[in-house]
């Protein structure tokens, strides 16, 4: 009986060996695993993500890098149902475009959703976000034939020279763990100079225990699937992280293995070309994505960490060739964006600067998607070359100026304190016109300490970086002051103050992170030392900007008070001027954080230059359609149009609040 | 715990079932535990202290069964062998880190041989005095009971263990300064102690009969179930311990404890490892953005600690079938009862039935029958609150493990209060099997729902941070 018993134990083992050893081979026939990656809970349980997974660390991200390009696309909000309303845009491109260090909202294809584009008929733009973290060309082309089964209406192809380079193709995970698919690719578009080596598989080398890894990251990216609806993060964000590099070693010059002159095999231009033909009826736009242009140590003989000038340059000329021997639709944007405005890679961009790229293309992309459809007209009423530098100001109001604005080129000064009522902020000057005698004694005070008469600080965000804020007035060249030339004293009085980059102004700053120490920049501040206390020892200015205005949407404007509060507390203590700014946006939609900063400005009796005033007159109130960004115009005042423009309004406005409290305090 | 090592202990166990085929179980089960123990204490930051914890608990375990066992009895000539088994094993395993081969038997490197040598000679002088002069007594073991409660808080209260780091960090020469409580970590502690506690107050209430130390060690550090339970009965270990054992017996016990084993692995490192990925803690609740996905993110935590838990008792049991011991269940479906006392009494079984019966069923008779016995509801009040109370405690003395205590004691008082009422309800429509299956669905959903909103109590860090879960959960926050 005993024996019985033990031999059917014995022959319930052997069958169980025997369905594992086929279910293996079955594995390693028909590579079963990348049939799984189209079994995905996203855009049926959970929302699809915006950008594809990658990621480093899972259990902060709650994403994960998958090599399964079918998974990838599944958990794609672009996998989700289409919507006939909808005229699909497919942005593809590399870490600059997935948005490193950019949250879901802030990435370049977000940005262009903000802005709420439509085709002639009446269609809304929806832009996805097909960019991936790594630099090669054939793997967008990967990715675009991919996407060629969610049937876009258009692709816009981020490009830049690193993703050209020869030697980079095929060198990634993502194309290796691809290989079948790539050598298809290569086939069909005869890109026959890639040799890709396709792996031959047996059962020793695939099956169920060699891919455990890669079956259990395809299940935990559906798990994930639940995080990322519950937090909408599906990336790290560090709270330190080091800046790209703007120094270089002297006489590195080179450029992976290549010298000068480049030639036109040395680059993929094979692959866009095949790029092209994958999506020959659509509208097919090819930017050259900016990147950094760095002006420190050696930077006249690279332009940051991965180009040395000659190679860039000679690139960006067999480029335009290129596109113009091919008739490619193609935009050159290389130098669009400041230097600062970059985070931890020469092509990394903050939300700002994305923006800025967006607005910079919206036009464009409506005007191919119009030339297409044959619409008659054009809704932007600009005409543009499609091959262009780009330094022009970008003015695409969506309502036409029709009275300059109002701002006086002399002030005058109040020796009677005028009234200051919170409640009627909006009537406040533009320009502050009356510093109070304690207000004079307190700097007066702060020069006896050893405050710098000469030097000023910018406390703020990214509207408030010096690419965008007073930075151009420590360069003849950037600006004109026109009917303004009285400014120019204040300019030469606070020279190197205004393209100072400070501690306590970066994008992503807000009230609470300049009072915390964790947001300081450890290569200039001391350890505990928050970056306004960083900013105030190392500038020890007289006079302080004090300008916030992101991210307090969600948040009580009785929270702001608070951190505001100790933001001027903390500078008056240092002796300095404060002057405070109100905003041209009302994301907060009742005004609230304006009134805030008013009513604080009269508590405490110091100067409040009223922005939001000056941008009242400015067609779109100076902001873009998406409500927060200024529009953009340069600081030429000679030229009215420029003055039509919220970014130049904000410069001079604030130029001139400068001006009167240097004045002031002078007498 | 790693797969790897399950797998490793797995296949240590099938061998020991060949090997006490032929050299018998008890002594190779008791030379067995105490090598496990040593190998499953963790590695600490401290220096040696978790070979200390190891030697320490052997010699709590020699000590409480000296004052359980009358000093005739302790005479049998097997117990002196044991102990010397026992004592010489430390021994040895300090001797490993002259052969510089480290984490193979202890996870750190041993103090040195003469340190072991000094602390085995004094502790043997000891042992050999009370073994042979100290008479049992019901006052000894009541003391042992206090011993342990004693070390329990030192354990389990995060500022007192944090000191005795930093005292202990100075005798080893290590900075203070990085002194946590995360340094005082004793394998088994919270199992062994209830299980020594358990033997304690059999003794004294004279229901247990003399045994050996070799028993007594196996009982009491049964490799399975030191680390995570069941918390067995000493009465019901015995007879197991003494059945005979071939290697080919009985194949039922080999397929149960396989399947025991495979769902143990399956709940814990696929169902269990898997929803811990979206398990709730401070992060994920200070960047949700849904209530939805919050309330998703609860239940998959109540479910994790049920899997993690439940998964861990079926490969004890599974491990305890291969070695002949058929350790009781911990678990009955606890998610699927329809009323709280149900739920308490199927979850954590062998936990709450241990502090059943030397807590509250004690107590409430002593209550019953003192001057406040008239006032029953006060008393089912008091004891079950403090009942949740002490199993709160346990798991760590901290303001939120209180909470959770307390919320699940009003919960049973509330339901003793209304059980009666519940019940003339449900025999209304008994034989309505519509309404009584609604009626059933609705307690469940309400049991499911309390338990799981228990959780938080139990996961969040700390009491402000569970408030605000609760305050996102119903939506004021």
């Amino acid at each position: 009986m005993e024996n019985q018993r033990w031999s059917t134990i014995i022959r319930i083992i052997a069958k169980i060996a025997i369905f594992f050893v086929i279910l293996n081979m079955l594995f390693s026939i028909v590579h079963i695993e990348a049939w799984l990656g189209n079994l995905s809970g996203y855009n049926l349980f959970f929302p699809g993500r915006s950008r594809f997974p990658f990621g480093e660390y899972p259990e902060q991200a709650y994403n994960l890098t998958m090599n399964n390009i079918n998974a990838m696309f599944s958990s794609h909000e672009v996998s989700k149902k289409e919507n006939s309303d909808e005229y699909r845009v497919f942005l593809i491109g590399d870490s600059s475009l997935w948005g490193t260090l950019l949250r879901p909202e802030e990435t370049l294809s977000s940005q262009l959703n903000k802005l709420n584009l439509q085709t002639c008929d009446g269609r809304v733009m929806h832009f996805f976000n097909l960019g991936y973290p790594t630099l090669s060309w054939m793997k967008d082309l990967m990715i675009m034939e991919k996407a060629k089964e969610y049937q876009p209406d258009m692709i816009i192809w981020m490009v830049t020279l690193e993703s050209a380079a020869v030697s980079n193709q095929l060198d990634n995970p993502l194309i290796q763990a691809n290989q079948d698919l790539v050598q298809k690719i290569v086939e069909n578009y005869e890109l026959r100079r890639y040799k890709v080596s396709t792996q031959k598989y047996n059962l020793i080398t695939r099956n169920i225990f060699t891919e455990r890894r890669n079956l259990a990251d395809l299940f935990r990216l559906q798990v994930y699937g639940i995080l990322w609806a519950a937090t909408g993060i599906d990336q790290y964000y560090p709270e330190r992280y080091d800046l790209a590099k703007r120094d270089f070693e002297e006489e590195d010059d080179s450029f992976h293995t290549l010298e000068s002159p480049l030639k036109e095999s040395d680059l993929s231009f094979d692959i866009i070309a095949a790029g092209r033909k994958v999506f020959s009826n659509i509208p097919f736009l090819i930017v050259n994505e900016p990147i950094m242009i760095s002006s420190g140590e050696n930077s006249d003989i690279r332009y940051d960490y991965y180009y040395p000038r000659w190679a860039y340059d000679e690139y960006r000329e067999l480029m335009e060739d290129e596109a113009e021997k091919n008739s490619w639709d193609y935009l050159d944007i290389w130098n669009l964006v400041d230097e600062y405005e970059f985070t931890n890679t020469a092509i990394h961009m903050t939300p700002s600067a994305t923006a800025m790229v967006a607005e910079k293309i919206a036009p464009i992309i409506q005007k191919m998607t119009f030339a297409k459809m044959n619409c008659s007209g054009n809704n932007t009423g600009i005409t543009y070359s499609l091959i262009e530098e780009t330094k022009e100001p970008i003015s695409t109001p969506t309502e036409m100026a029709v009275t300059a604005p109002t701002i006086t080129p002399t002030i005058k000064i109040s020796t009677e304190k005028p009234m200051c009522d919170a409640e009627k902020w909006q009537d406040m000057p533009i320009v502050p016109n009356y510093v109070s005698p304690e207000l004079k004694k307190l700097y007066e005070e702060g020069l006896t300490r050893g405050n710098n008469v000469n030097a000023f600080s910018v406390i703020g965000d990214c509207q408030n970086v010096p690419s965008v804020f007073l930075g151009a007035f420590d360069d003849p060249d950037s600006y004109n002051l026109g009917e303004y030339r009285y400014l120019q004293d204040v300019i030469d009085f606070y020279k190197g103050s205004f393209s100072r980059r400070g501690a306590a102004v970066s994008g992503g700053f807000n009230v609470a992170r300049v009072l915390s120490p964790l947001a300081s920049d450890p290569a200039i501040c001391n350890k505990d030392e928050t970056p306004l206390e960083c900013e105030l020892r190392l500038q020890k200015p007289s006079v302080v900007f004090i300008s916030m205005e992101t991210w307090w949407s969600k948040r009580p404007a009785e929270t702001y008070e608070q951190y505001m509060r100790q933001i001027i507390e903390i500078v008056m203590k240092n002796g300095a001027v404060p002057i405070l700014a109100t905003k041209a946006d009302n994301l907060e939609g009742d005004n609230r954080i304006n009134y805030t900063i008013t009513k604080l400005a009269c508590e405490y009796d110091i100067p409040l230059w009223n922005f939001y005033a000056a941008a009242q007159s400015l067609p779109g109130h100076g902001v873009w359609s998406d409500g927060f960004h200024l529009t953009v115009g340069l600081n030429y005042y000679d030229d009215p149009e420029n003055l039509k423009t919220g970014r130049a309004v904000r410069n001079l406005t604030a130029l001139q609040s400068l001006y009167f409290i240097w004045t002031a305090l002078q007498q | 715990m790693k797969i790897e090592t399950i797998l490793l202990i797995i296949a240590i166990t099938l061998l020991f079932r060949i090997l006490i085929h032929f050299w018998g179980k008890t002594w190779l089960l008791t030379a067995a535990s105490v090598l496990f123990l040593f190998w499953m204490q963790p590695a600490l930051p401290v220096r040696y202290i978790g070979f200390w914890f190891s030697c320490l608990t052997l010699i709590l375990v020699i000590l409480c069964w000296l004052f359980i066992t009358p000093i005739n009895d302790r005479r049998f000539k097997g117990n002196w062998l044991t102990l010397c088994m026992i004592v010489s094993v430390p021994l040895l395993l300090s001797g490993w880190r002259y052969i510089d081969i480290n984490g193979i038997i202890v996870a750190n490197r041993p103090p040195l041989l003469w340190q072991v040598a000094l602390f085995l000679f004094f502790s043997s002088i000891i042992i050999a005095l009370i073994w042979r002069y100290a008479k049992t007594s019901s006052i000894a073991a009541i003391t042992g009971v206090v011993f342990f409660v004693l070390i329990f808080i030192f354990l389990k209260t995060p500022t007192l263990s944090e000191l005795l780091s930093v005292q202990v960090r100075q005798w080893v020469g290590q900075s203070p300064q990085l002194a946590s409580s995360l340094d005082i970590r004793w394998l088994g502690f919270s199992y062994f102690a209830f299980r020594m506690i358990h033997t304690l107050f059999e003794y004294k209430n004279g229901k247990l009969l003399p045994i050996s130390l070799n028993e007594y060690f196996c009982y009491v550090l049964f490799p399975p179930s030191l680390t995570a339970g069941p918390i067995d009965r000493i009465e019901r270990f015995l007879p197991d311990l003494h059945k005979e054992l071939r290697i080919f017996d009985n194949p039922e016990q080999y397929i149960g404890a396989f399947k025991r084993i495979l769902f143990g692995l399956f709940k814990k490192f696929v169902i269990a490892d898997t929803l811990g990925l979206i398990s709730l803690n401070q992060q994920v609740v200070g960047q949700t953005t849904s209530v939805f996905w919050l309330w998703v993110i609860v239940y998959a935590s109540a479910l994790q600690i049920f899997f993690d838990f439940s998964g861990y008792t079926d490969l004890a049991i599974g491990l305890g079938k291969i070695l002949g011991v058929d350790l009781p269940e911990n678990f009955k479906k606890p998610y699927l009862k329809t009323n709280l006392a149900l739920f308490w009494n199927s979850w954590h079984i062998t936990l709450t039935q241990w502090f059943r019966t030397y807590y509250f069923n004690p107590i409430t008779r002593k209550f019953r029958k003192s001057k406040i016995g008239k006032h029953q509801n006060l008393i089912m009040l008091f004891m079950q609150v403090t009942t949740m109370l002490l199993i709160g405690l346990w798991h760590g003395v901290s303001g939120h493990f209180v909470a959770w205590g307390v919320w699940h004691g009003l919960g049973m008082f509330i339901h003793n209060r209304f059980s009666p009422f519940l019940q003339n309800a449900q025999n209304k429509f008994q034989n309505n099997s519509l309404l009584t299956k609604v009626w059933n669905s609705v307690n469940w959903f309400i049991t499911f729902n309390f338990v799981s909103l228990g959780w938080i109590w139990f996961l969040m860090p700390d009491m402000r941070s569970a408030i605000d879960v609760f305050a996102i959960l119903f939506g004021s926050k």
